[in-house]
């Protein structure tokens, strides 16, 4: 192994491993130093685990007592902080889970583990997930490696970042309407959200259930192909989780021909000059490797963002009606129960989650429920339909992940429009439940990384790591490494 | 959206919103609503609701006894246990 341990993709660590090329042990310690030279002045990590290399070291000893090692021997990786692990804290980035440490691991967690899998530490997001920017954390913002005064993201910034900065080869994260691509585009890295159900949300606290998605960041697609085949699979514990065949860790054959739809709605107002032009670049590489690109309409792509705030608000609202100072996290004193819960909740939580636990109980309150609530859902049916429509037409559906690249921190926390308008490109694909995949695809003249997204049809996730790779072993763009 | 209705959801939420923070909601509320607007118009009629994005088949199991988290583990979270239960402020008058 030539290449510096903290560059490598987590099939090489993983392979050098098995061969006893590299020992665990020293691919933890070189990542730990990375983290520890790099993550001042990032933030991307919330807490390290050092002892995730006594981890390391019972590999090793695996490994040398002859024992068959797994999958994930000794790869590094990071978790957005809003997966339970036995023991550690989770806190969603909330004061309100303050000193809160999990009684039992998540499924999705449980899946890696068994693979020999070192799990690194937690990473920073947005308060329960609510946010695009990574800003909305009781640990403070988090930093985009490519321009540190700008934001990565969000709300999964701290794994994007992480994976940027080439301090894990891959990073966990959750997607409700666009938390682990947004950031990932804007951070110049690969993520993947699945298929609504595909990965357990098992021990993944929950922000809108009906939306969320465990999902990854990486720099290689292959990464994400073995990550899925290992973390996807029917778990009794998740009555929402697919009983679907599992995709291959090896990325399928290309094949033999590729339809790419291009929707004009994912090419509408608001796009960045730089973004469209990087995006229309990609698809004509695309189209000269032989894929056919077809123009077609997404007609209800601007109800999308209204129908998924009201839905993921109201049952945002239901789901964080749990914290109430009783059972865990921060409790304020107070000398009656009611009085208990709302200075618990009053303190406990940040203003982005008051106003969407708000914003939640609006729609769902008597005399308002049928206008927003369920029309939002009627609508989510018709914007179902349509995805299902282009998918007679196409493969894929492909446009930008994000309108905009990174912008600077504090530049939209008060506008929350603003904010909400940065996932005008994601929040389809979980509405309607089906996998998508941003992919770096070129930066702007200020250096500013651009992604591309790729939408595919229910479980066809390794179609779109297919195209990734082909595209991505021909342009390069995801070798694109952030200044030291 | 007015004030009495922020202090409306807040009290339905259990929320307590100090001044600046109810003239905020009005302001932020407002204008995210104010975007929202455009769904009324859509006609959905005769058009079924989608709870979640994909069919989903309801799954059972035998209704046996399983594996459950053990009560000191969870009660390690407690802010305040007391006899093996989690304690609250009196909600009941002797």
């Amino acid at each position: 192994v030539t290449e510096a341990i903290h560059s490598l993709a987590a099939v090489d660590v993983a392979r050098a491993v098995h061969g006893g090329a590299l020992r665990a042990a020293d691919v933890v310690d070189a990542t730990l130093q990375r983290i520890a030279t790099t993550d001042p002045g990032l933030g991307a990590f919330v807490e390290v685990w050092s002892d995730a290399r006594a981890t390391a070291e019972r590999i090793d000893a695996e490994r040398a007592r002859g024992h068959a090692l797994g999958r994930l021997a000794g790869v590094p990786i990071a978790l957005k902080d809003n997966f339970a692990v036995q023991g550690r804290a989770t806190t969603c980035g909330s004061r309100i889970l303050a000193g809160y440490r999990a009684p039992y691991t998540a499924t999705a967690i449980e899946r890696l583990l068994r693979e020999d899998a070192v799990l690194v530490g937690r990473t920073n997001m947005d308060e329960f997930a609510m946010g695009s920017s990574t800003e909305h954390s009781c640990h403070g913002p988090t930093r985009n490696p490519f321009d540190k005064t700008r934001s990565p993201g969000g709300s999964s910034g701290g794994s994007a970042a992480a994976v940027a900065a080439r301090q894990v080869p891959l990073a966990l994260g959750s997607d409700t309407g666009g938390s682990v691509r947004q950031p990932a585009a804007l951070c110049g890295v690969l993520g993947l959200k699945p298929t609504y159900g595909r990965v357990s949300r098992h021990g993944l606290v929950a922000y809108a259930s009906s939306l969320d998605t465990v999902g990854a960041c990486a720099r290689d697609p292959r990464d994400l192909a073995l990550w899925l085949a290992i973390a996807a699979g029917l778990d009794p514990l998740d009555s929402t989780s697919l009983d679907a065949a599992l995709p291959g860790a090896e990325l399928p054959p290309p094949p033999a021909r590729l339809r790419i739809g291009v929707p004009d709605e994912f090419f509408g107002a608001g796009l960045d000059a730089e973004v469209e032009a990087s995006v229309r670049a990609a698809l004509a590489q695309l189209a000269a490797g032989g894929a056919e690109l077809v123009p077609l309409r997404l007609a209800t792509m601007p109800h999308a963002i209204p129908a998924y705030y009201l839905i993921a608000t109201a049952e945002a609202s239901s789901n964080l009606a749990r914290y109430d100072g009783v059972r865990y996290g921060l409790r304020a004193d107070a000398g009656d129960v009611d009085a208990l819960y709302r200075e618990t909740r009053s303190r406990g939580f940040g203003d982005e989650v008051k106003l969407r636990i708000l914003l939640g109980t609006f729609g769902l309150s008597r005399g308002y429920h049928d206008a927003y609530y369920a029309q939002a859902a009627k609508v989510r049916t018709l914007i179902r339909r349509d995805f299902a429509a282009a998918f007679d037409r196409c493969d894929l559906l492909a446009g930008p992940t994000s309108p905009i690249p990174a912008f600077p921190l504090g530049s939209r926390l008060e506008d929350p429009l603003a904010m909400v308008l940065c996932d005008v490109l994601t929040v389809a694909a979980n509405l309607a439940g089906i996998p998508a995949l941003s992919i770096p695809c070129g930066v702007t003249a200020a250096g500013l990384p651009i992604g591309l997204q790729l939408h595919a049809p229910a479980l066809q996730e390794p179609l779109l790591l297919q195209v990734a790779a082909q595209w991505l072993a021909a342009s390069g763009h995801h070798r694109r490494e952030p200044p030291p | 959206m007015d004030r009495t209705t922020i202090e409306a959801l807040a009290e339905l939420a259990r929320l307590r919103l100090d001044e600046a923070e109810i003239a905020r909601a009005a302001r932020q509320l407002g204008r995210l609503l104010e975007h929202f607007a455009t769904l009324a118009a859509i006609p959905t009629g005769a058009v079924e609701a989608s709870p979640y994005p994909l069919p989903l088949v309801l799954r059972t199991r035998p209704d046996e006894v399983g594996a459950v988290l053990d009560r000191a583990a969870l009660l390690a979270n407690a802010p305040v246990a007391r006899a093996g239960a989690f304690q609250v402020p009196r909600v009941v008058d002797a």
